[in-house]
């Protein structure tokens, strides 16, 4: 071991508790727990969808009812009881909202505990926020600037409203209501999320960015993200979550598909703070997501970055379907587990097209009695002609009591395809810490500072904004680690 | 009552570590019955078969164990530090705690069930062989027999000992061979296992050798597979103590329609012992490779360092690889590392071959020598190292 | 011996070449300095026969015969022979049969009687002697874990037993220390004979003090600016490449 015991309890002692836990007081519009065919109709029925998205709901519902929970992972956890729990709950609007100082002074309190600007200087940073509290948009910016780009940039269900045309033609192509387990759930019982389409020829030209939050009580939470990028076009798009300390865990099972067509590109990054669970893995969130791209268009690229620092257990697979030729997938990770944390995590590229690349790095980062595993598949179909993957997995590991995994799967049905696939595990060094500590830094300051050594290549991918509050939560996320 | 081979779920793609591999298909194809002795086994003297006598690998100086269409024909021991018997199936288990070899498939219930010999081979305390012992596994009937013989060797302390298995037949038999290798290495004991796979194109190959590794032992594995139509050589070892150096190379070279499968898993369970794996696949025509390999570095196995790496060199269209290089590691303070790599013939080699004067064959072939030449470097028995070096060539050209 | 006409090469739809011209004779040494991106290692490159290189405009020919015609080997074997700045590692193929390899395959196209073990032992003992290349290192995988230095010996002593017509030297004295360096200018000058031309890219004037050249030209941007006797080299050294152009 590389750290000695009693800086170890030193830390301990000065472990800061869950720094964004607290519960907003609102009034929630809650349908009755439980899951079944009326409590779909009834999402569907609020959000007055047309009769065309209802029915794609109950076939999904339907598939669910026949399928198993998956259990291949290496996270383990208690059975969810999905009976037990609100598939339904919107913020009581007290009147239309004309501007965002109608919003609910609670929820706008919230974000400022969670140190999120907002409006000027959100506006300054040139970010336009889609705020979901909950399951419903409540407020969303920029619209004006967007429309005038003939940018859609809206709630999902807003979108069912607008543009259900769009909706319609891509929902579900990525990730069919068959998938798996949760993206069937959610297909069945989203609630909202993002929507965002980008005409052809088009540089969006801020980064639009989602603030996810879980709030009420026991509410599974089922955003359902589409992005469009037309001919063309770009787009970076941030999501951001933070959970309120809980006690039950709480299930988030998001489906985000992303699509681009002829030369256009997606950047999407992630920064994943759901609550972890306490330091005996009591709560803590599951997050049970299902994100993929597909790059239709030919010299069209999707680019996934994320940061997944909290949940309790983190389930997930940014894929790439790489169909148009010379297109490029790219995945960027830093995944820590601290305490009782579990995660299971990575990616598929599957190389489908010609000349097709993909870049996977994975940066796992294991403490306390975290479990931390790296699952990727890399398929090169037999028309992949020249296709090039790289894939390189890093485990830090710190303390003895934690476990790094790597499960990497590589299929090569292409001669001229080429793979290559790197993995290396390590511990913060006895040298590294003395030299750090020599020039003055404390033991935990020098973890931060190796652990965002150890993950630069992934953090230099994210936007400036997103990447400073990144190295913190890095920081935050491994206290009372050290040892 | 007795047990039919209906009786067992042939693992197939629905078990985790047989993804790539379905034995079940294979086997439903061929209906492969367990062997049955024949009677007409000839009690008498045995004179070696010219096919076994004449095979490269075969040296009369050798210790040598024979076994002809499933069953022991000869043992020749050169060295009275060396015991080679059959043994008891109920001794076996006293003699022998198998406790970390536990298997999520039925092979080893078939070789069980349908059993044929059980030989046990044992090296004396300080004793250092100086012959090879040479088992050759040879086939020349055309029933469709699946075979079942197991091999249980102990190294005692300070021993050493160099064990060649070969693996052929007149190559028209069609059966499937499904062997288990049980290895007990004691203290400071060191073993140079090499696995010569050569089946006939139409058979079926199935082992799996258990390594339990003590104090200070060395083991050193080779495999060299190249025959049967669908193969599948599994290696897994339990390091239960410290300062084990383990050893895996491998080479698959596939063409035609076959298909071959190395499987390793490593199980670091004790502190500061070394493992290194290298397996190498050449894939022609519609031919298919595949490599798993995992390794686990347990809690207390602190100070490991385990290398894994697995290069593949695919040399037509329709040929295909899969690979599973999985680290599972529980212990912090390890050097653990592993790749994977796929491709063709490196284009910056090539040309830089073909600009010294060398034509596109003779540039591809010098590659390729030099892709199999890297595994080859260190085998320590150069007589054998030319055999096997020579029987590649043939294979690839 | 080499005779470049309007020569336009693209790479990636980016041009650069730009209209080459230059004509070597046999015995003549020729440097080609020129700074960084001008296109220096792509004429090496196009030279040689290596693929990726799109010539879109232009002739060459070498000894009478269109390059463009022949395979990378077809040229190596007509006597072009390139000293590449990064020597490709070949690990698994020992140096000794590499060398015996090459040689006998250029025997071949040049209608000469192959060397056998021994002789071939003999030539290549003479020759690493000369250049100094320690006999282990041939016995070593190809340019494998080789440092810096040793690759570029090890490029001097193909070329000197491959005996080439014309010997294309692309940066080889990037990375070499004053000791190597004059090594390297000695295999070449010992090499230097009435039939046996070079072309020499670099990047300083540094090995131009003791390889001597009949002409020194000037490349920018995928054309021939200047050319001169070997004062042009001092005076760039002097002047730097913007005082020159």
């Amino acid at each position: 071991m590389s750290i000695d015991l009693e800086t170890k309890k030193t830390v301990k002692s000065i472990t800061e508790k869950y720094k964004y836990g607290f519960t907003t007081k609102i009034s929630s519009d809650k349908a009755p727990k439980g899951l079944n065919e009326d409590i779909v109709k009834l999402i569907s029925g609020k959000k007055k969808e047309p009769k065309w998205l209802l029915d794609w709901r109950l076939k999904a519902f339907r598939t669910w009812l026949k399928m198993k929970e998956p259990n291949w992972s290496m996270v383990k956890f208690p059975k969810i009881n999905y009976q037990d729990s609100y598939y339904y709950s919107a913020p009581k609007p007290k009147k239309k909202l004309k501007s965002l100082n109608e919003v609910d002074p609670a929820i706008l309190s919230t974000y400022e505990k969670l140190g999120i600007p907002l409006e000027e200087q959100k506006r300054l940073a040139g970010v336009a926020v889609d705020y979901v509290f909950d399951s419903t948009s409540v407020a969303t910016t920029f619209k004006e600037q967007l429309s005038k780009l003939g940018i859609i940039f809206c709630s999902f269900s807003e979108a069912v409203q607008k543009n259900p045309e769009l909706v319609k033609k891509y929902l579900g192509t990525v990730i069919p209501y068959t998938d798996n387990y949760f993206a069937t759930l959610n297909s069945a019982v989203f609630s909202d999320g993002s929507f965002v389409y980008i005409p052809p020829g088009v540089r969006c030209p801020m980064e639009l960015s989602t603030y996810f939050r879980i709030n009420a009580e026991n509410t599974g939470q089922f955003e359902r993200t589409l992005i469009i990028a037309d001919k063309d076009s770009y787009v970076s798009y941030l999501e951001g979550c933070t959970a309120p300390m809980r006690d039950e865990n709480q299930l988030h099972a998001a489906c985000v598909e992303l699509i681009t067509l002829d030369n256009a590109e997606i950047k999407y990054s992630t920064v994943q703070n759901w609550y972890p669970g306490d330091e005996k893995g009591k709560g803590g969130v599951y997050n049970f997501v299902t994100k993929r791209g597909a790059c239709r268009g030919n010299n069209s690229k999707i680019s996934w970055t994320q940061v997944e620092t909290g949940s309790a257990i983190t389930w997930k697979y940014p894929s790439c379907i790489l169909q148009g030729d010379n297109s490029v997938g790219e995945f960027y990770s830093v995944a820590i587990t601290n305490n009782f944390q579990q995660a299971d995590t990575g990616t598929k590229m599957i190389h489908l097209g010609k000349n097709t690349k993909s870049t996977i790095i994975s940066k796992g980062i294991s403490a306390g009695r975290g479990q931390n595993t790296y699952r990727g598949l890399v398929r090169m179909g037999p028309k992949a002609k020249d296709g090039r993957n790289f894939t390189q997995c890093d485990s830090l590991l710190i303390g003895d009591r934690c476990g790094a995994h790597t499960v990497p799967y590589i299929e090569v049905k292409n001669q001229s395809a080429k793979v290559e696939h790197e993995a290396t595990t390590s511990k913060i060094s006895d040298d590294q810490m003395f030299y750090c500590r020599q020039r003055g830094l404390d033991q935990e300051n020098a973890v931060s500072l190796i652990v965002n050594g150890f993950c630069k290549e992934v953090l230099k991918e994210l936007p400036m904004e997103f990447a400073v509050e990144a190295q913190k939560l890095l920081g935050i996320s491994l206290e009372g680690s050290v040892g | 009552m007795e047990k039919l081979i209906e009786d067992f779920q042939i693992p197939d793609k629905k078990i985790e570590t047989w993804k790539f591999t379905d034995l079940k298909k294979v086997q439903e194809k061929n209906n492969f019955r367990p062997s049955v002795k024949s009677d007409s086994t000839p009690t008498n003297p045995y004179k070696i078969n010219l096919d076994i006598s004449n095979n490269i690998f075969f040296d009369p100086k050798n210790n040598f164990i024979i076994f002809e269409n499933g069953y022991l024909k000869k043992i020749n021991t050169k060295s009275d530090d060396l015991e080679i018997k059959s043994l008891d199936s109920n001794l076996e288990n006293k003699i022998f705690n198998k406790k970390n070899f536990t298997r999520k498939d039925s092979l080893l219930d078939i070789n069980s069930a349908f059993l044929n010999e059980n030989l046990i081979i044992k090296v004396k305390k300080n004793a250092k062989l100086k012959n090879p012992i040479s088992i050759f596994y040879y086939n020349c009937e055309e029933e469709k027999y699946l075979i079942n013989n197991r091999i249980n060797i102990i190294l005692e302390e300070n021993s050493e000992a160099e064990i060649n298995e070969i693996f052929f037949s007149n190559n028209k038999s069609i059966y499937w061979n499904n062997v288990h290798n049980y290895v007990c290495l004691k203290k400071n004991s060191k073993l140079q296992h090499y696995k010569i796979q050569l089946e006939s194109k139409n058979a079926i190959h199935s082992s799996s050798t258990n390594i339990d590794c003590e104090n200070s032992s060395i083991y050193n594995n080779f495999i060299f597979s190249i025959g049967g139509n669908m193969s599948r050589i599994e290696v897994i070892s339990s390091i239960n103590s410290a300062d084990i150096n383990f050893n895996i190379k491998g080479l698959y070279l596939a063409k035609t329609n076959q298909h071959h499968d190395i499987t390793t898993l490593m199980q670091h369970k004790h502190p500061e012992s070394k493992s290194n794996q290298h397996i190498k696949g050449i894939l022609q025509k519609d031919s298919s490779g595949v490599f798993q390999g995992k390794v686990i570095v347990a809690q207390d196995a602190q100070k490991t360092d385990a290398f894994q790496f697995n290069q593949n060199l695919l040399l037509s269209e329709t040929a295909e690889v899969n690979a599973k290089p999985e680290l599972e590691i529980y212990a912090d303070d390890v050097k653990c590392s592993h790749g994977a790599t796929t491709g063709e013939l490196d284009e910056g080699m090539l040309f830089y071959l073909r600009s010294r004067g060398l034509n596109k064959e003779e540039a591809r072939k010098l590659l390729i020598e030099g892709f199999i030449n890297e595994l080859f470097d260190d085998i320590e028995n150069k007589e054998l190292k030319k055999k096997l070096l020579l029987t590649s060539k043939k294979t690839i050209y | 011996m080499l005779k470049i006409e309007g020569l336009h090469v693209n790479v990636e739809d980016k041009k650069i070449i730009q209209g080459l011209d230059l004509q070597i004779a046999p015995g003549e040494v020729h440097a080609i300095m020129g700074p960084n991106g001008s296109g220096k290692s792509t004429l090496a490159n196009v030279l040689s026969g290596k693929d990726g290189y799109d010539v879109t405009k232009g002739k060459i020919t070498f000894l009478k015969k269109n390059l463009f015609d022949l395979e990378p080997e077809n040229r190596a074997g007509e006597g072009l022979f390139l000293a590449f700045q990064y020597p490709v590692e070949i690990p698994g193929v020992s140096g000794m049969n590499f060398l015996r390899t090459t040689i006998n395959s250029i025997r071949r196209y040049r209608k000469q009687k192959e060397l056998d073990g021994v002789n071939f032992l003999k030539v290549l003992r003479e020759k690493a002697k000369f250049i100094k290349m320690d006999e282990k290192l041939i016995k070593r995988s190809v340019n494998t874990g080789f440092s810096g230095g040793e690759k570029k010996r090890s490029e001097i002593l193909q070329m000197s037993l491959l005996e080439p017509k014309l010997a294309i030297l692309d940066e080889t004295d990037s990375g070499l220390d004053i000791d190597a360096l004059k090594t390297v200018a000695n295999g070449v000058n010992n090499l230097k004979n009435k039939e046996r031309s070079f072309l020499i890219i670099t990047h300083y004037q540094r090995l131009l003090n003791y390889i001597v050249p009949d002409k020194v030209h000037v490349l920018s941007k995928g054309k021939i600016v200047k050319s001169g006797d070997k004062n042009l080299a001092i005076e760039l050294e002097k002047k730097g490449y913007e005082g020159i152009m």
